[in-house]
């Protein structure tokens, strides 16, 4: 028995090891395999020979949902005789396809952006900032639908040195991530979304480049011209006109140098400067310095009195981000808009829009709110105060997490001392799915900048599918 | 047979003697032209490799002039086509098409995550950056020591293993000015590319600070070309992709 059990027990060994042996080259096949799998002649995207044809793009659906702070005066600005759920939810769907074609020395580009919208705020989603060429659902109330192009460009460039586009474009001047003073053709930053892609002006547009050894390394010239009508570029300038502008690129001692300038009738002439450069190998500061000659400020009254004011508004930026060893960025730019309000003249206004609503309440009369209103593009838009500071902290792949960087944000208007939390995580789900949940939440007291928002918290989930 | 040994010994020596007649600043020199000619292009395949073996691929284009100029462009997948990277000596910059500006960027920084970096994506030649101090012999091949040339390098040292046959690097050891081990770069499958140069076509990456991760580099289609100065500056490089058509 003892000698069965023991051959037993030496057999059971010899599996076992068998087995582990079986086990352990089951392990080495997959190893060996890994070794070998790779494909030397792997799939290069190639170039349509004969069409030159390509086309690639993106979807993104994003759902917002917002918790309203009834208080505040651009809730009662807004909303004063009108019926606003609380929370609203907003969901939006825009999908922008891009195309190019490329043929010996001339090339074409297109990028247009289809978005459709459902909201539940009252005058529609607070996501459409540019000017769509057609729009749709006109008459629903929460549905809304736009079209238009972001980009659409032709370009002859017969060396690399020259290339001339016209069309559509949008031109990115400036070093700055949430602010651009010297950007004078593009439409402004979100500075909540600084990466949001914008609309473009139709310009034509010029590029010339020159590269030699030396500390001057590269000079490019840019010049712009551009023209504005009732159908073209409004609100570029005054009104009907002919704009013209340019930058001067220099690379120096490993220094970015650019200088720009637009002028034209019926435009306030702009003049800036920017420059960048890493003063360390993970230390790189930037800056901008603009001036916009000629701006005319208006501010109010808290009885609704108007003051314009004839100024050469001159707005700067200085930025540095610094990448530690764990791969935490710090990001900071401190802001000065020459063109913005004081907190004195933010709080005289908000003071105006709450007279207003109380004498609306009491007597029904809308007339202090109606100028309110009026001056509202103004004192309600993105970084309407004075000096503002922005500061982010990224941390790339924590906890080995790959393709994961969460993110923390905040941009405080000095001058008041209100301020905004923007925490944001953005994960690359696969080479094609990026999941972006970020929220946004203003915090300050009453009468101050962030203090007086519509939203208390606004809470967001974006999902970009790219094709 | 006496002869035949004394003629094979000759050799021997001989091939021995031409290597360690060589100063390891011409060892190096040799390293980078057989790995890549002074300006040329090619495209490469980035794999990120998870501990559980899921794979992220990406697939880039990439020009290079002369000692200080390197120009990329992803080209796949869709979620990174256009990123565009461009290096001049120690200035490097990131250009994301649509949602900005051209932004300048540090060597220690990753465009696509996971264990490459910047400087691995658009390295220049070892001899650009790097002094070789000295060199040791081992079977098949040499160990050179090699020392940043300045601080803005991503690596203080590395330790580059030779193979003595083909003069290309089999193994580099990427250490911090700590002294800590910061990655290992394997290279593998000498390969024959256009014009009968005969190099490596695989580089893996492994990184004791990323256990479980690794990196594999494949390259193809590395072959001369010749580009004008004004392809690497700023105002190019959202024009980048067009040098494939």
């Amino acid at each position: 028995m003892s000698l069965f059990r023991s051959r037993l027990v030496l057999r059971g060994r010899t599996a076992a090891v068998r087995c582990a042996v079986l086990l352990l080259l089951l392990a080495a096949i997959p190893a060996f395999a890994q070794d070998e799998e790779y494909d030397l002649d792997f799939d290069i995207p190639e170039v349509e020979e004969e069409s030159g044809l390509e086309f690639w793009g993106q979807a993104e659906l994003r759902t917002i949902a917002k918790f309203l702070d009834e208080d505040t005066t651009a809730y009662k600005q807004k909303y004063f005789k009108k019926n606003q759920e609380n929370p609203a939810y907003e969901m939006l769907l825009q999908i922008k396809p891009e195309m190019s074609w490329e043929s010996g020395d001339v090339g074409a580009y297109l990028r247009p952006r289809l978005e459709i919208g459902y909201s539940q705020m009252v005058g529609g989603s607070s996501a459409v900032l540019d000017e769509p060429s057609e729009t749709f659902f006109d008459t629903e109330k929460y549905w809304d639908g736009q079209l238009l192009a972001e980009e659409m460009l032709v370009r002859w460039s017969p060396t690399p040195s020259v290339a001339v586009e016209g069309g559509k474009k949008v031109l990115k001047w400036g070093k700055g991530y949430a602010w651009n003073p010297v950007s004078f053709m593009s439409r402004p930053k979100e500075v909540n979304d600084p990466n949001r892609s914008r609309e473009g002006y139709y310009l034509l547009y010029g590029d010339f480049i020159s590269s030699r050894d030396g500390a001057l390394s590269t000079i490019a010239l840019t010049p712009v011209v551009s023209m504005v009508d009732e159908n073209i570029n409004e609100g570029l300038a005054g009104g009907e006109t002919t704009l013209v502008g340019g930058k001067l690129y220099l690379l120096a001692y490993d220094t970015d140098f650019d200088l720009m300038f637009m002028a034209g009738d019926k435009y306030d002439t702009c003049i800036g400067l920017d420059l960048a450069t890493n003063l360390a190998e993970n230390f790189a500061i930037h800056g901008e310095v603009g001036m916009r000659m000629g701006y005319e400020k208006t501010t109010v009254s808290t009885t609704g009195g108007r003051t314009t004011e004839n100024m050469n508004a001159l707005s700067s930026l200085l930025g540095m981000r610094y990448l530690t060893e764990g791969d935490t960025t710090y990001f900071l730019e401190y802001y000065h808009n020459g063109e913005g309000y004081s907190p004195l003249e933010m709080r005289r206004y908000q003071h105006l829009v709450e007279k207003g609503y109380n004498t609306y309440q009491n007597t029904g009369s809308g007339g202090l709110l109606k100028i309110a209103n009026s001056l509202s593009p103004e004192y309600n838009q993105s970084s309407a105060g004075r000096d503002y500071l922005y500061f982010r902290v990224s941390q790339k792949e924590p906890f080995d997490i790959l393709y994961l960087t969460p993110t923390l944000t905040t941009i405080v208007n000095l001058g008041d001392g209100s301020f905004t939390l923007n925490p944001e995580v953005a994960y690359l789900y696969s080479s094609n799915l990026e999941i972006r949940p970020r929220m946004t939440i203003p915090i300050g007291p009453s009468f101050t900048e962030y203090g007086e928002k519509v939203n208390k918290v606004n809470a967001e989930l974006r999902l970009t599918f790219y094709y | 047979m006496k002869k035949l040994l004394v003629t094979l010994l000759v050799l021997l020596l001989g091939v021995t003697a031409t290597a360690f007649a060589m100063s390891p600043q011409e060892v190096l020199e040799k390293v980078d032209r057989n790995l890549n000619p002074a300006s040329y292009e090619s495209y490469r395949k980035l794999i990120n490799i998870e501990p559980d073996g899921t794979k992220r691929e990406y697939t880039l284009y990439t020009i290079k002039k002369g000692e200080d100029k390197v120009a990329s462009v992803f080209l796949a997948p869709s979620s990174d086509k256009g990123r565009a990277t461009l290096r001049l000596g120690d200035n490097m910059w990131l250009h994301i098409p649509n949602v900005g500006k051209p932004v300048r960027i540090t060597s220690l920084q990753s465009v696509t995550g996971g264990i490459f970096n910047n400087a691995d994506i658009m390295r220049l030649d070892f001899g650009t950056e790097y002094g070789a101090e000295s060199m040791a012999e081992v079977d098949g091949g040499m160990v050179l020591q090699l020392k940043a040339k300045s601080d803005s390098v991503a690596y203080d040292k590395l330790e580059m293993t030779v193979d003595k046959e083909h003069y290309v690097p089999t193994e580099i050891k990427c250490i911090a000015a700590s002294g800590m081990l910061i990655k290992t770069l394997h290279f593998k499958k000498i390969t024959e590319f256009e014009g009968g140069r005969v190099r490596p076509a695989v580089m893996e990456t492994v990184s004791p600070l990323n256990p479980g991760y690794k990196s594999v580099m494949i390259f193809a289609k590395v072959r001369s070309r010749d580009f004008d100065d004004e392809v690497f500056t700023l105002n190019y490089l959202p024009r980048i992709e067009s040098l494939r058509k």
